[in-house]
């Protein structure tokens, strides 16, 4: 899927007009919160932490407390799954079927 | 008998002599006093001969009597007239010392010298940093980081760093003899070096539990190196990961070195209960990619707060060949 990238290599669902897009099948399912947690160095690039750190490419790893993004993936999943429960039902009836 | 004339500061002079060599400090009052003071010369008592490195000042002590010499430039010195028992006797220069007992029955030879191994020693800045050997323990001067620790004899010596915030981290060192100087750095958490798989932390290293999407996996070789060998004509995978999860919490990195010239196609990461190393699967990744040149990679972990597997990944689309190794692999 595609994602943006800040200048910082910080990862958003969406862009504010300033960020690179990159595809990466690394967050294929995950929800916007997810994704907006996470850092991502595309093959080929580095960046430089503020304590002169080298970070070089290709490297994905989240910024913000990794259970906390976690937390966040499963409640979207169970809304997804609740989604899709509640869709299927609709189809149920329409169709008369009863399970 | 002929008489000489000798003056009175000859005669002090020789008197004292006499005392010193018949460890007395009593007057020489004649006839008595010469008698006994000579008779000691005589070698009452048994004789310890001392080899000691030349220049040292060397000190024979027991039940509160010490007696002191200066080695000279063959090293040897002699103390006279000690009584049965254990002794102990120390050297210094005035800046090493060593010591050790002896037991004195009749007239008896020894040697000592000084005895100086070093352990550098690499540890968290701020912690409290030991080394023992079980019956001495060292400490640290002072939480800087750094300290060349000075041990006073041979044996398995444990250096610990322990502190608030600090994950305790032991690393051994056997020290053979004087002058052996050992380096060792506990400021990482090893997961593997030099053929030790950490057991106790990784519960091993292999491709059990592991997969790459659902590509067939061929196992690595894991000897005194992590060996990740692939070829093949359609898609394969070659993993090794630790067995137990393991607590990231306090670390920041986790680092990896190889010699490897090609690392394509290779990631280390990290993974929950489900162990797909596949990316999307993962919880972080480090893909080597590029890089040609022997080096050490790390990837971030620092939001990364639970306990997780840690594996080595390698795999092949649509057939070819790969083969690298890991050396070392650590948390920071």
């Amino acid at each position: 899927m595609k994602i943006y990238i800040c200048k910082d290599f910080k990862c958003h669902a969406s862009d504010d007009g300033t960020m690179s897009a990159v595809e990466t099948d690394f967050f294929d399912g995950k929800c916007a919160e997810y994704i907006n947690g996470y850092c991502y160095i595309p093959e080929g690039q580095s960046w430089i932490a503020p304590d002169g750190t080298v970070y070089l490419g290709e490297m994905i790893f989240p910024w913000k407390d990794w259970q906390d993004l976690d937390d966040a993936q499963r409640e979207y999943d169970r809304q997804q799954l609740a989604a899709y429960d509640a869709a299927l039902s609709e189809i149920e009836a329409a169709l008369g079927v009863s399970v | 008998m002929a008489f000489r004339s000798v003056e009175e500061s000859s005669l002090t002079g020789i008197a004292d002599a006499i005392r010193a060599a018949g460890e007395t400090e009593e007057s020489l009052l004649f006839p008595e006093g010469f008698q006994t003071a000579i008779s000691n010369l005589g070698g009452k008592g048994a004789a310890l001969t001392v080899t000691a490195p030349a220049g040292t000042t060397v000190t024979v002590s027991r039940d509160g009597k010490t007696m002191t010499r200066v080695a000279g430039v063959d090293g040897i010195v002699i103390f006279r007239g000690l009584e049965t028992g254990t002794w102990t006797l120390s050297i210094t220069d005035g800046e090493q010392t060593a010591s050790k007992t002896v037991e004195i029955v009749a007239d008896y030879a020894t040697s000592i010298t000084f005895f100086s191994a070093t352990i550098n020693v690499t540890y968290p800045a701020g912690s409290t940093c030991t080394v023992t050997d079980g019956k001495t323990t060292l400490t640290a001067p002072n939480t800087s980081g750094t300290w060349a620790c000075k041990v006073p004899n041979v044996g398995t010596w444990v250096v610990e760093a322990s502190g608030e915030g600090i994950v305790t981290i032991t690393e051994t060192v056997t020290i053979t003899g004087t002058s052996q100087i050992e380096t060792v750095d506990i400021t990482k958490r090893w997961l593997f070096k030099d053929g030790n798989q950490y057991t106790e932390l990784t519960g091993g290293w292999s491709d059990n539990g592991y997969n790459y999407a659902s590509y067939p996996k061929t196992a690595p070789i894991i000897g005194s190196d992590i060996r990740l060998q692939l070829s093949k004509s359609g898609s394969g995978c070659c993993i090794a990961g630790t067995q137990k999860t393991v607590d990231l919490t306090p670390y920041t990195k986790i680092w990896i070195y190889s010699e490897s010239t090609s690392l394509g196609g290779f990631s280390l990461s990290v993974t929950g209960s489900g162990r797909n190393t596949l990316a999307s699967n993962t919880i972080a990744a480090k893909d080597m990619g590029s890089v040609t040149n022997a080096s050490q990679m790390f990837l971030d972990i620092s939001s990364i707060n639970k306990s997780v597997y840690i594996a080595l990944s390698t795999w092949l689309n649509n057939g070819g060949s790969r083969d690298i190794t890991v050396l070392k692999c650590w948390l920071e």
